[in-house]
C-alpha cells in the first residue's frame, strides 16, 4: 500500500512555527499543502496502470486539512481522495469532520454514510446522507442525532449487507406490487368504458372500489414488506457482492416497471374480456340471465383472487403469516360480499347487489370461470418468471439456487438432542454447548469486540496472534466478572 | 441448566422470532424442474375441463332469428321510425323457425337486443329502488329525472329504465296447435320478493307525449310484473338477451314453429337490432364456446410450453451450480456448467453479467485456471507457495472438477473432506490417473484463444498506440497460459 502523507509535523513547518509569525505560518503551510497535494496528484495515476499495483492511501492531519479545505485547494483534495482506497484524517475537529463529509457528498455526488459514537461526531453524522450512531460508553448524543443507531461497530456489516439489502428489495417489491394491483384493477374498468358508449358508467360497485385497497389486498403486501428475505442473513454476509444490486438500482428501474405494467395490462384484458364474453349467455339453472352487477361481481372476485396469488408468486420466503394474510384477504372478500348481498336496509343508496353472489355461486359457470381466469391471467407472469430465472438469473437467484439444499439455520437447537444417533463429533459439540456459558466480555466501547483485531485478518486467511495488552486486558476483565 | 432452557424458550417465542427477522419460512426456489412440472399439471387439468365445457356448450341447441327488418312491410322500409311510431298500423308479423336438432324441454325464449346500451351511466342511474318498494309514499325520486312526474303527478315506477320497457309479444304455434308459454317465474326470485313492492301499483305510467315502451296493467302489483322486473335488471354489454318465457314441451327435428309476434318496440331510431332466440340449456348455461375454447387454449399452451422447456432442459442441462471461487479477492465467481463441464458459464457476482466471451474477464479466468493447474504440477520452489496448497486447504479447483466428472467415486472422497491426509492422497491418485489436468490446460488455452480472437475481431485502427496495446494484450494471454510459475 502506498501512503500519501500530508503532515504538519515536518521539520520545515516546525522551523517556521518557531519564528512565531502567524501570517507567515499560515502562508507557508498553505504553500506546503498545495505543493504536496499537487505532487501526490501527479504521482497517483502511475499506480493505476497495473491492476495488481499497490492500493493508495492518504493520511492528512487536522492542521493541514484546514488549509486543504479552502476553496482553492478543495478540488485537488477531493480528486486525490477519490482516487485513494482509504483516507485517514487524524486530529480533526468536529467541524472539519462535517466539512469533509459535505465535500464528498456534494463533490462526488455519491451516497455518503458516516458512523460515530461520540458527541464530536454529531455534525458529521448529520452532514452525511446516512448517519449511524453507536450507543455506548461515550453517551447517547450520537444516537440522538443519527438516522440509525447500533450498539457495536461490527454491527455495521449486518446493517448494510443484511438489513439494508433486504430493505431495498422489500421496498421495491411493495411499491411495484402496489402500482401493479391498482393498475390491473383500474384498467379492467377502462376496457368496460368502450362498451358503455363512453358514458362513464362504473363497472364495479362503489363499496368494492373503496374497500379494494383497504381490506381485500392491503394486508398481504404489508406482510411481504416486513418479512421478505431473498437469502438468509448468513448468506448475505458470505456474498457481499450482492449489495451491488442495490447500488445499481436493479430492481426499480424503467425496465422492471415497464414489465410489471405490461403484465398488469395483459391481466386486465383477461379479467374483463374473459368474464364479459363468457357471461353474455350464461344463466342460472332456471334460464335467468345475468345483469351488469352480476358480471362485475364475478370480475371483481377474479381480480381479488388473482392479485393475491400474484403476491405469493413474487415472495422469496413465505412464512405462515403470508398464508394467513393472503387466505384471509380472499376469505374476507367472500364474507364481505355475502354480508353485502344479503342485507338490504332502508338506508342503502341502491340495491343493485342484493342477492347477487348467492345466485352467482349457485351456477357452475362461476366455478369454472374462477378456475380459468386467475390461471390465464397469471400464465404470462409465471412464464416470464420461469424464463428469467432459468436463462437470465439475477445474482441473488443464483445464490438462492446454489444454497437451496442447505439446512435451515433456524432449526431449534433442541432438535438435535432428540435424535437417537449422534456422531461422536456432534455429541461432543452438544456437550460443549451445554456447559455454563460465560458472561459477555463486551466492555461497551464501540470498537471493541472479542477477537476483533483478527476478524478482518481471518477473512484473508491470515492468523494474527492477539496482542499482549489485549490478553492482559481480557484477563483483568475476567477476574472482575464473577462466574456463577 | 435453567438459564439455558430459559434462553432457549425465550428464543422460540413468536415475538423474538419476529423482531430478529428469523421467522420460520419456506423458501421456494423456482427451478426448471418445477416450471416444467407446473406447466404439465396445468395442461393436464385444463384440457379435460375445456373439453367437457365445450361439450356442454355443443349440447345446447339454439335458434336465432332476426326479425326487426323483415317485419317492417316493404312500403315502409324507407322510413321505419315513423312506421313504428304510428299506432294505427297493426304491427303483427309471422315468422317461421325451423328446428334443426332435437330440443328437450324446457326451452327458453329470449329476445335479444343489439346496440342497445343498457349500461349507459345516465340510464343505469335513472331508477328509484325505494319507490319500487314504497310506491307513491316515497317522494325523493330525483334520480329518475327526466321521467319523474307527469302533469305534476308522480310516475310509478319512475325512471328511464321502466319507461323504456320492451313490449314485443310472441306466440308460438306448432302444427296448428299453440305451444304453451310459461311466463311466470322468469324474473329473479330475490327481485320479486324483495325489490319490487307487493302493494305498489303502476300509476301515471306512460301517460306522457313521448312513449318509450310498453304500458303496464295498473291492477297488477309490481312484484308480479315479471316483464318489468326482467327488464329492470340492466345488462352489462350493449348486446344482451332477456328471458321472455319458457316452452315446456319438446321440439323435434324438422319441426317448424310459427311465431306470431307484434313488432311494437322501436329500435329503429338508433340502429338497434331485435332477435328472437329459442334455446335449451346445459349445466353450464347457454351456447357459449368461449369458456371451452379458453380452457383448451390455456391447457394446450401450457403443455406446449412444458414440452419446449423439457427440450431446452435436455439441451442445456443445468446441473447444480458447482462451486464458487474467490479470485484473489477481486470478485466472486460461480461456475454454472451448461451441457457438460467443458461449456461452463462464468458468472461474476456483483457485476450483473455472465461472461462467455468478454475478453478481459476470460483473461483472468484462464489465468486462474492455469494457477490451479500449476498448483498441482509445479514445485514449491517455482511457485512461491506450497504446492498442492489448494487441495490441502480443501478448495476444489478445476482439475479436481474434471477428475470428478470421470471418476464419480472421487466425489464421495471429496465430500468427506480433506482433513484426513489419506483422502488427499486418494484424490491425488485419481487426479494423476485421468486427464483432469490436461483438460484444465486445454480449457485455459481455449479461453485464451477466444480472447485473441476477440481482440482480432476488433475493428482496424490506424493509431499506433492502439495496435501496440492490442498486440500486448495478445502476448499477455499467451504468456499467462504458457507460464510455468
Amino acid at each position: 500500500m502506498k501512503q500519501f502523507i500530508i503532515s504538519s509535523e515536518t521539520d520545515a513547518i516546525r522551523e517556521v512555527e518557531e519564528r512565531g509569525d502567524q501570517t507567515e505560518i499560515a502562508r507557508f503551510m498553505k504553500e506546503e499543502v498545495k505543493k504536496q497535494l499537487k505532487q501526490f496528484l501527479d504521482e497517483a495515476p502511475q499506480y493505476f496502470c497495473s491492476p495488481s499495483g499497490p492500493k493508495l492511501a492518504l493520511v492528512i492531519d487536522g492542521k493541514c486539512l484546514m488549509y486543504a479545505l479552502e476553496p482553492s485547494l478543495r478540488i485537488m483534495l477531493l480528486t486525490l481522495s477519490l482516487n485513494c482506497s482509504s483516507v485517514v484524517c487524524c486530529r480533526v475537529s468536529p467541524l472539519q469532520k462535517a466539512q469533509v463529509t459535505s465535500l464528498v457528498k456534494k463533490g462526488a455526488r455519491k451516497i455518503t454514510l458516516s458512523i460515530g459514537d461520540g458527541a464530536n461526531d454529531v455534525s458529521m453524522i448529520q452532514a452525511a446522507h446516512i448517519g449511524i450512531g453507536i450507543s455506548g460508553l461515550e453517551g447517547m448524543q450520537a444516537v440522538m442525532a443519527s438516522d440509525f443507531a447500533i450498539a457495536q461497530f461490527r454491527f455495521l456489516e449486518d446493517l448494510l449487507l443484511v438489513h439494508g439489502r433486504w430493505s431495498y428489495i422489500r421496498l421495491c417489491k411493495v411499491v411495484m406490487y402496489f402500482f401493479y394491483k391498482n393498475l390491473a384493477f383500474t384498467l379492467t374498468q377502462f376496457w368496460f368504458t368502450f362498451g358503455t358508449g363512453f358514458s362513464g358508467q362504473r363497472f364495479y360497485d362503489d363499496w368494492f372500489q373503496s374497500l379494494y385497497n383497504v381490506i381485500f389486498t392491503a394486508l398481504p403486501v404489508v406482510i411481504v414488506g416486513l418479512f421478505d428475505q431473498d437469502i438468509s442473513s448468513s448468506l448475505s454476509k458470505k456474498y457481499p457482492e450482492l449489495y451491488k444490486e442495490g447500488v445499481r438500482n436493479m430492481f426499480f428501474n424503467r425496465r422492471v416497471v415497464a414489465i410489471w405494467a405490461c403484465f398488469a395490462v395483459y391481466q386486465s384484458l383477461v379479467f374483463f374480456y374473459f368474464v364479459s364474453l363468457s357471461s353474455s349467455t350464461s344463466r342460472d339453472s332456471d334460464g335467468k340471465m345475468f345483469g351488469l352487477w352480476d358480471v362485475s361481481t364475478m370480475a371483481f372476485t377474479c381480480v381479488v383472487v388473482t392479485v393475491n396469488l400474484r403476491l405469493l408468486m413474487m415472495c422469496n420466503s413465505i412464512t405462515r403469516w403470508h398464508y394467513i394474510s393472503v387466505g384471509g384477504s380472499i376469505i374476507v372478500w367472500f364474507v364481505f360480499i355475502f354480508i353485502y348481498s344479503g342485507i338490504m336496509t332502508r338506508f342503502d343508496r341502491n340495491d343493485n347487489m342484493f342477492w347477487v353472489i348467492y345466485v352467482l355461486m349457485s351456477t357452475s359457470y362461476f366455478y369454472v370461470t374462477l378456475l380459468l381466469v386467475p390461471v390465464a391471467a397469471l400464465l404470462g407472469d409465471f412464464l416470464y418468471l420461469g424464463v428469467q430465472r432459468w436463462f437470465f438469473p439475477y445474482d441473488y437467484q443464483i445464490v438462492q439456487e446454489s444454497h437451496k439444499d442447505d439446512a435451515d439455520s433456524i432449526n431449534k437447537p433442541d432438535s438435535q438432542e432428540t435424535k437417537e444417533h449422534l456422531t461422536p463429533d456432534e455429541a461432543r459439540s452438544n456437550e460443549i454447548s451445554q456447559l455454563p456459558k460465560e458472561v459477555s466480555k463486551h466492555s461497551g466501547f464501540a470498537f471493541d469486540s472479542p477477537g476483533y483485531e483478527s476478524f478482518f485478518a481471518t477473512q484473508f486467511g491470515k492468523y494474527v496472534p492477539p496482542k499482549a495488552w489485549d490478553v492482559a486486558r481480557r484477563a483483568s476483565m475476567k477476574s472482575k466478572s464473577k462466574p456463577k | 441448566m435453567d438459564t439455558d432452557r430459559e434462553r432457549h424458550s425465550a428464543r422460540e417465542t413468536a415475538f423474538y422470532l419476529f423482531t430478529q427477522q428469523s421467522l420460520p419460512a419456506c423458501k421456494p426456489v423456482l427451478t426448471p424442474g418445477w416450471v416444467i412440472a407446473i406447466f404439465l399439471f396445468m395442461g393436464v387439468i385444463f384440457i379435460p375441463v375445456g373439453l367437457v365445457t365445450l361439450r356442454a356448450s355443443h349440447c345446447v341447441v339454439e335458434i336465432v332469428d332476426r326479425y326487426d327488418i323483415d317485419c317492417v312491410p316493404e312500403s315502409s322500409r324507407m322510413d321505419k321510425v315513423s312506421y313504428i311510431r304510428d299506432d294505427s298500423i297493426p304491427k303483427n308479423c309471422s315468422r317461421f323457425m325451423k328446428v334443426h336438432k332435437y330440443m328437450k324441454a324446457p326451452i327458453y325464449i329470449y329476445y335479444q337486443l343489439d346496440n342497445y346500451y343498457q349500461n349507459h351511466r345516465r340510464y343505469v342511474k335513472s331508477r328509484s329502488d325505494k319507490q319500487l318498494l314504497d310506491g307513491q309514499k316515497y317522494h325523493d325520486t330525483s334520480s329518475c329525472q327526466p321521467v319523474e312526474s307527469n302533469n305534476n303527478r308522480p310516475i310509478v315506477p319512475c325512471g328511464l329504465i321502466a319507461w323504456s320497457l320492451f313490449n314485443d309479444t310472441f306466440e308460438f304455434i306448432r302444427e296448428g296447435a299453440e305451444l304453451k308459454v310459461n311466463r311466470k317465474n322468469i324474473a329473479w326470485k330475490s327481485d320479486r320478493g324483495h325489490k319490487f313492492g307487493k302493494n305498489v301499483y303502476p300509476f301515471n305510467f306512460q301517460n306522457g307525449t313521448l312513449i318509450g315502451g310498453g304500458k303496464l296493467n295498473p291492477e297488477i302489483p309490481l312484484s308480479d310484473q315479471e316483464d318489468l322486473i326482467v327488464w329492470m335488471r340492466t345488462s352489462a354489454l350493449p348486446s344482451f338477451r332477456k328471458l321472455y318465457g319458457r316452452i315446456e314441451e319438446d321440439l323435434d327435428v324438422d319441426d317448424v314453429v310459427v311465431v306470431n309476434l307484434t313488432n311494437n318496440y322501436n329500435t329503429y331510431s338508433f340502429g338497434g337490432k331485435k332477435k328472437l332466440v329459442l334455446s335449451t340449456s346445459s349445466w353450464l348455461g347457454g351456447k357459449n364456446d368461449f369458456l371451452g375454447h379458453a380452457c383448451v387454449f390455456v391447457g394446450c399452451s401450457s403443455l406446449t410450453l412444458a414440452i419446449i422447456f423439457m427440450l431446452l432442459h435436455v439441451k442445456y442441462r443445468r446441473t447444480d451450480i458447482i462451486s464458487s471461487y474467490v479470485i484473489k479477492g477481486v470478485n466472486r465467481v460461480i461456475i454454472v456448467p451448461f451441457a457438460g463441464l467443458m461449456e461452463t458459464r462464468v458468472i461474476y457476482l456483483g457485476t450483473g453479467k455472465a461472461f462467455q466471451g468478454d475478453s478481459d474477464k476470460i483473461d483472468i479466468h484462464s489465468s486462474f485456471l492455469i494457477d490451479d493447474v500449476l498448483d498441482f504440477t509445479g514445485t514449491s520452489a517455482s511457485l512461491g507457495k506450497g504446492s498442492l496448497s489448494d487441495i490441502r486447504q480443501g478448495v476444489v479447483t478445476a482439475p479436481i472438477l474434471f477428475a470428478m466428472e470421470e471418476f464419480p467415486r472421487l466425489k464421495s472422497v471429496i465430500q468427506q473432506g480433506f482433513d484426513n491426509p489419506a483422502n488427499v492422497d486418494t484424490a491425488l491418485e485419481y487426479l494423476w490417473k485421468n486427464r483432469g489436468i490436461q483438460r484444465s490446460k486445454e480449457l485455459a488455452i481455449k479461453h485464451a484463444n477466444l480472447v485473441a480472437a476477440a481482440i482480432d475481431s476488433l475493428p482496424e485502427s490506424s493509431n499506433i498506440d492502439v495496435t501496440k496495446s492490442r498486440q500486448a494484450l495478445i502476448n499477455l494471454t499467451r504468456i499467462l497460459v504458457t507460464r510455468n510459475k
